[in-house]
């Protein structure tokens, strides 16, 4: 008997044998023992007299743990929590870093958003915790070098037949008893398990399982290596970088003259810059041209805030020829005309228009700040002007 | 009347016992290849092709391949996801819900509809992820710290949909591998090759049937039932709040979420009744999945069919109540548009054909059931284009209305993803048991003690 | 079999005595407390009376859905407690009685935002006049706030309709779109109409229950299981029409397709409540059949708490839309009560109704006891009755709570004490005949 009894074992065959022997063997006072079915026979816990499970317990702290862990981290990465404290001026590490910023016109505490994640979060650690905590905790699995593997007893239980096993750590224990015990309960193939000389080399302690585990580690470091550094920069991926197309300033090798941009065709104008007919020909302008303007209280405000921006300067809020310059200026010979002369009343609106896209004398022209349509409502506002200082009676009704 | 209501129908048919059921179940992955086996896998690898092909010109050309535009920019792809996460729905509804319910007739098919659930899920996963045009640059979505210190939008519902959508997959690839461990170590101790009994010892742990631990398994599959029961309603509630949450008529709508729970228990159970009309008959296991399981899943397919019904009635009548223009609008155009055959489709596969199970001759004839099951899976899929596509098509901008076409790429992507799924689901059938082995022994009769030993009175 | 001999008769017993004079005086009571609150303030009075009207309403309908439920699906668990089912589903008669001073006179303070406006007596014209300033502030307030344009005919309409709640005579167009829905004669045909088809089906479910203590035969049970599917359709109508009409239609403008599940997620709630507290009592008491287990109070404190998920779940998806797309057409409903004194009142609702309920019922030993149960039943009722209040009264008013509303718990206690006896006097308590019965009893939880 150089072997180390494990155990002993016997099977039985309808599920109603097992219940009674199960209850015997409690009474027996055997507290090491176990019931082995193909499937979970009901009743079986109140039988063997087993306290209740605790697993409820792992799943409510998992499940709580969850949920205020994904409401802490969807307020601390969505919001600005630390603000409050000064701390924006700590340095953070990029991975403490939050990332305050109103999306949809939520504020950066949206409880009723937070709600899916949070629950999913909740749901997540409760199931793998209590998975793991069965599995690993309350099972003691994986325990593939356990005795009773690989006998006939287990190759039954797992099939169609009941079986009870009595082990030899029980205080109890004695082989020959246990076996008459088994036998009085209708056991069949009462048999003793014997632990193995050497146990048969645990599948997860075994240098296999470590040699595997290795290469598991060094092959998914190699390809994450390879996909991160090489794959992701590979034609492949980048394609979307380096599509075919042409930057402005590149040489062209599709064009003749080898610019990519490639100039207008001739005498192509710019929306809205139509050029100017009547350069250095005020007689011509002062009788062809008609200002295109309406005399709307839009333009008109326009043209004074136009006119207040630019003229003023030299010819005064009102057009006296006294404005700012002219008054500071005074004895340097910059002497605008008032444009209530009657010569300036005579002119055309296409003439006073020339001398504010020309200018005279020692006016310069203003084509370049004002725009075209602009000038034209600066020369209303001028006409307003002039008929303001003159106002006859027929123009206040 | 020769029907009896004092017991319930026994679930498996004529007598058997354990061993047989163990012979039954197992027989798939003992017996050699077979030629059914073969042709199916054929078929399916057809579809893997076309799969990889189509994905590879996506990788190739970008997502413009397909028929997107602009407004229609949730085209297939989006409505492939609800479309295969909804399929996938079925399989915890089975596993979870009516083991909460305990209807013991769900141990027939659980295992299956499970299987169904996971590769379903994949096959989801899939399309949004194809949609992102960078599926390599996934990782984004997930909240971790980076060195780019950006944090994801939670504030988003499409982000809700990545943490929903791998969380449903996580937990139902635990709650089916939990089903699978006592399987695992039956077949360990049933096999003969070496090779076999090495990987079915590695899956199963080392389990070895102990009562001790039977109570907390047992605990534990309660708990994750009760876990999954919840989540299953939350999956296609936050699929449904990607639409729900933004302002486009007909997606703004407040029934949103239980109106995709039923629709994706609908061709869920659609699925289900389709494949397992199939696989009964290839697996010859008729006395175990029996007419009783195919009634049964046919009252729940008109009953969830008629969930939806109420829902696009409501919608109606809603957008009719509301006195919102554009949502009445939306829905006018639905009906009587420019996709008012898809609209049409959906309505009589998924609204009037089922009506077809009021009979109970219907409900127990396989060539019936087997055609309600796919229109019902036509129609749910246009349920799902018509809501994408209808909404979309007619911008605010009268300027910017357009009209969807697919392209031979989109119709690729699909076909192939019918591949990829079945693929998953041909190799499941063979390698690992269609039916639970522990829980159907403890339905069989005479399997649990006569008068059970507790007392609670 | 001994099924027979198992309980106690209800009729005539010290028990159903007592429950029916208890009934009376508390119906009494609640009355003069009723009356109060007409002379006071008959606005809040409509107000708090339609709130007591829909939880007693719920009842029926919870009990009435989880009567045909049961056949539907082939349960066994919950046939021994079958009759109690059909006794709170049978309330659903004196509550049709309870719609008639709605339909008689109650409307015009409920409905006041739909109903045209000539049909108003004078003074009450006035008393109305000034609720709807406060009304119109609000809303105006609040538009003023949201520049999120929908449909601009749409708010065109909000802005013209807010004169209209004035009390000038001018037709709200958004109500006028509505018209032949929200009119005083499609109210009263399609919620008479609905009460008629709940009673004609409970009339179904019941007399064929009772005529099986007969003799026993299985045809009994087929026709009802034939008839609980179309059931289920009709019902799913019925229940969103009354929802609609008598809560939903409370704020014309307001519209929400979830609205219907909503009020049927408070239903099965209710419903699942006041079974527990019923069950158990008369359990205990030896009313019902000795052989059923503890494990059926496991299964209605399971539903119990489902369902409150289920309420949960519901009541915060159509929240969260509406929050989270932020149309004013919508939100305007959750605004009333997103803010000010209602505001405290809705924080208090989500703890009161749900997450002290979830964790209370969490654990099987909960479950599984049967003070405890009890306990949170009528918490829940007490939630359901908040839940409606917070749904019905801000429609109307900032104030809340008055004193004379316990008149009409009071009156609600009363009205299903009295009229659950009476109802349920008429067989035993006990299915005793029914062919699922025997393994309904044998249902155990493993």
């Amino acid at each position: 008997m150089s072997k180390k009894v494990d155990s002993v074992v016997a099977l039985f065959d309808t599920p109603d044998q097992i219940i009674h022997a199960a209850e015997k063997t409690v009474e027996a006072g055997y507290k090491e023992f176990d019931v082995h079915t193909p499937y979970p026979v009901h009743g079986m816990d109140h039988a063997m007299s087993l306290p209740g499970t605790k697993l409820p317990y792992v799943t409510l702290m998992c499940g709580l743990f969850g949920f205020s862990f994904a409401l802490f981290f969807q307020w601390y990465v969505s919001g600005d929590p630390l603000s409050g404290f000064g701390a924006k001026q700590l340095f953070l590490p990029y991975w403490l870093e939050r990332y305050p910023f109103v999306i949809g016109g939520k504020p950066l505490f949206s409880l009723p958003a937070f709600v899916p994640v949070m629950f999913e979060v909740t749901v997540l650690l409760s199931a793998l915790g209590t998975v793991a905590a069965m599995i690993a905790v309350f099972c003691g699995l994986p325990a593939n070098g356990h005795p009773l593997h690989n006998t006939d007893y287990m190759k039954a239980v797992s099939c169609n037949r009941f079986g009870l096993c009595i082990e030899a750590k029980d205080a109890n224990f004695d082989e020959a008893k246990v076996r008459e015990f088994m036998l009085e309960q209708g056991g069949q193939s009462v048999v003793t398990v014997y632990e193995p000389y050497r146990r048969p080399p645990s599948f997860f302690s075994s240098l296999i399982f470590l040699g595997l585990l290795v290469g598991v580690a060094i092959g998914v470091g190699t390809k994450t290596y390879i996909v991160y550094n090489k794959v992701l920069y590979s034609w492949m991926f980048l394609w979307l970088d380096y599509t075919d197309k042409v930057k402005p300033q590149q040489k062209s090798e599709f064009f003749a003259d080898g610019r990519t941009m490639q100039l207008p065709v001739d005498g192509t104008v710019a929306r809205g810059y139509m050029p100017y007919e009547y350069k250095g020909n005020p007689e011509g302008a002062g009788q062809f041209l008609v200002n295109p303007a309406d005399q709307t209280s839009e333009v008109l405000a326009h043209g004074k805030k136009l006119y207040n921006i630019y003229c003023t300067a030299c010819h005064g809020t009102y057009g006296d020829g006294d404005g700012k310059v002219v008054v500071r200026e005074a004895g340097k010979g910059l002497k605008p005309p008032s444009l209530h002369s009657s010569k300036l009343k005579e002119w055309s609106d296409g003439r006073i228009y020339h001398v504010i896209s020309e200018g005279q004398n020692v006016m310069p022209g203003y084509a370049k700040q004002i725009l075209a349509d602009e000038r034209w409502a600066v020369v209303h506002y001028v006409r307003a002007l002039q008929r303001a200082k003159d106002a006859k009676e027929s123009d206040l009704q | 009347m020769s029907l009896d209501f004092s017991r319930p129908r026994p679930l498996i048919e004529g007598p058997h016992t354990l061993k047989e059921i163990d012979d039954v179940i197992a027989a798939p992955m003992e017996r050699p290849h077979h030629r059914e086996f073969f042709i199916a896998l054929a078929i399916s690898l057809t579809g893997l092709g076309i799969f990889v092909i189509s994905v590879a010109k996506l990788m190739a050309d970008g997502t413009g391949v397909w028929g997107n535009n602009n407004p229609v920019n949730w085209g297939w792809p989006i409505v492939n996801f609800v479309f295969w996460v909804g399929i996938g729905h079925a399989g915890t509804l089975i596993s979870a819900i009516l083991f909460l319910m305990r209807q013991p007739w769900r141990n027939g098919i659980a295992r299956f509809a499970e299987a169904m659930t996971i590769f379903a899920v994949i096959t989801a996963l899939l399309f949004p992820l194809l949609h992102t045009g960078r599926p390599w640059l996934a990782h984004y979505l997930l909240p971790y710290p980076n060195e780019r210190a950006l944090w994801v939008n939670f504030r988003s519902p499409l982000l809700w949909d990545v943490f929903a959508v791998s969380t449903y997959f996580t937990v139902s690839l635990t709650f089916w591998y939990v089903g699978l461990i006592p399987d695992f170590a039956s077949m360990r101790d049933r096999t003969t090759t070496r090779l076999k009994k090495f990987i079915y010892t590695l899956f199963s742990l080392g389990w070895r049937f102990s009562n001790r631990h039977w109570q907390h398994y047992e605990r534990a599959y309660l708990i994750l039932a009760g876990l999954c029961t919840p989540l299953v309603l939350s999956v296609h509630s936050i699929v449904s709040f990607d639409f729900a949450v933004s302002i486009i008529p007909g997606w703004h709508t407040t029934i949103f979420p239980p109106y995709f729970v039923a629709g994706a228990i609908f061709s869920g159970f659609a699925m289900v009744i389709t494949v397992l009309i199939v696989v009964r008959v290839i697996y010859k296991i008729e006395h175990i999945v029996t007419m009783l399981h195919m009634e049964r899943m046919a009252k729940v397919l008109m009953a969830t069919g008629l969930m939806v019904g109420y829902a696009y009635g409501m919608e109606f009548f809603i957008a009719w109540y509301s006195g919102v223009e554009a949502e009445q609008y939306v829905f006018i155009n639905r009906a009587f548009g420019p996709y008012a055959w898809a609209y049409w489709t959906m309505i009589i596969c998924n609204v009037i054909i089922p009506q077809i199970f009021w009979s109970k001759a219907a409900r127990n004839s396989i060539p019936i059931l087997f055609v309600v099951s796919i229109t019902t899976n036509i129609g749910m899929w246009f349920e799902r284009f018509v809501i994408t596509v209808t909404s979309l098509h007619r911008d605010y901008i009268p300027g910017s209305w357009a009209y969807f076409t697919p392209t031979i790429w989109d119709v690729g992507l699909y076909i192939g993803s019918f591949g990829f799924f079945f693929t998953g689901l041909i190799l499941f059938t063979r390698f690992m048991p269609v039916v639970s082995m522990a829980e159907l022994k403890a339905v069989a009769d005479g399997a649990q003690p006569s008068h059970h030993g507790g007392d609670h009175e | 079999m001994s099924l027979q001999t198992a309980s106690k008769v209800w009729k005539g017993s010290t028990t159903s005595n007592a429950l029916g004079m208890f009934g009376t005086g508390f119906l009494v009571l609640g009355i003069l407390g009723m009356a109060v609150s007409f002379a006071t303030d008959v606005k809040h009075f409509w107000h708090a009376y339609l709130v007591m009207f829909m939880f007693l309403l719920s009842l029926g309908l919870g009990a009435l859905f989880y009567l045909a439920l049961e056949y539907l699906v082939g349960a066994y668990w919950s046939v021994p407690i079958r009759r109690v089912t059909e006794g709170v589903a049978g309330l659903l008669i004196p509550v049709a009685f309870l719609s008639i001073p709605i339909f008689m006179g109650g409307m015009d303070h409920l409905y006041s935002h739909w109903i045209p406006h000539h049909a108003h007596h004078a003074e009450g014209h006035a008393h109305h006049g000034e609720e709807h300033d406060k009304h119109k502030a609000k809303v105006d307030k609040y538009q003023k706030s949201e520049s999120n344009t929908y449909s601009d005919k749409a708010k065109g309409h909000k802005h013209e309709s807010s004169d209209a709640y004035g009390g000038h005579h001018e037709p709200d167009p958004i109500v006028e779109g509505k018209r032949p829905f929200l009119s005083k004669p499609w109210f009263y045909v399609l919620n008479i109409g609905c009460f008629l088809i709940w009673i004609a089906f409970f009339y179904w479910f019941r007399n064929n229950s009772r005529e099986q203590d007969k003799d026993g035969s299985q045809k009994y049970t087929q026709r009802n299981v034939i008839m609980s599917a179309p059931f289920m359709l009709v019902f799913a109508a019925t229940l969103t029409i009354a929802a609609i009409y008598y809560m939903m239609s409370l704020e014309p403008h307001w519209f929400s397709t979830m609205f219907g599940i909503y009020y049927f997620a408070g239903t099965l709630v209710s419903a699942a409540s006041i079974l527990t507290i019923l069950v158990i009592t008369l359990h205990q008491n030896g009313f019902l059949h000795t052989q059923m287990k503890k494990d059926t109070y496991y299964s209605l404190g399971l539903m119990m708490f489902a369902f409150n998920v289920f309420w949960a779940y519901i009541s915060f998806s159509q929240f969260m839309l509406i929050w989270y797309a932020n149309l004013y057409e919508e939100t305007m409903w959750f605004i009333y009560r997103y803010e000010g004194g209602w505001a405290t009142v809705s924080w208090f609702l989500i703890l009161f109704h749900f997450v002290i309920p979830f964790f209370a019922l969490l654990s099987r030993d909960q479950k599984t006891n049967p003070s405890r149960l009890i306990f949170m039943a009528y918490w829940l009722l007490a939630a359901h009755i908040l839940d409606l209040y917070w749904i019905i009264v801000p429609t109307y008013a900032e104030t809340s709570f008055q004193l004379s509303d316990l008149g009409f718990l009071i009156f609600a206690a009363g009205f299903v004490m009295f009229f659950f006896n009476s109802g349920v006097k008429g067989a035993n308590l006990v299915p005793i005949k029914d062919p699922k019965l025997e393994h309904g009893l044998e249902f155990k939880i493993h």
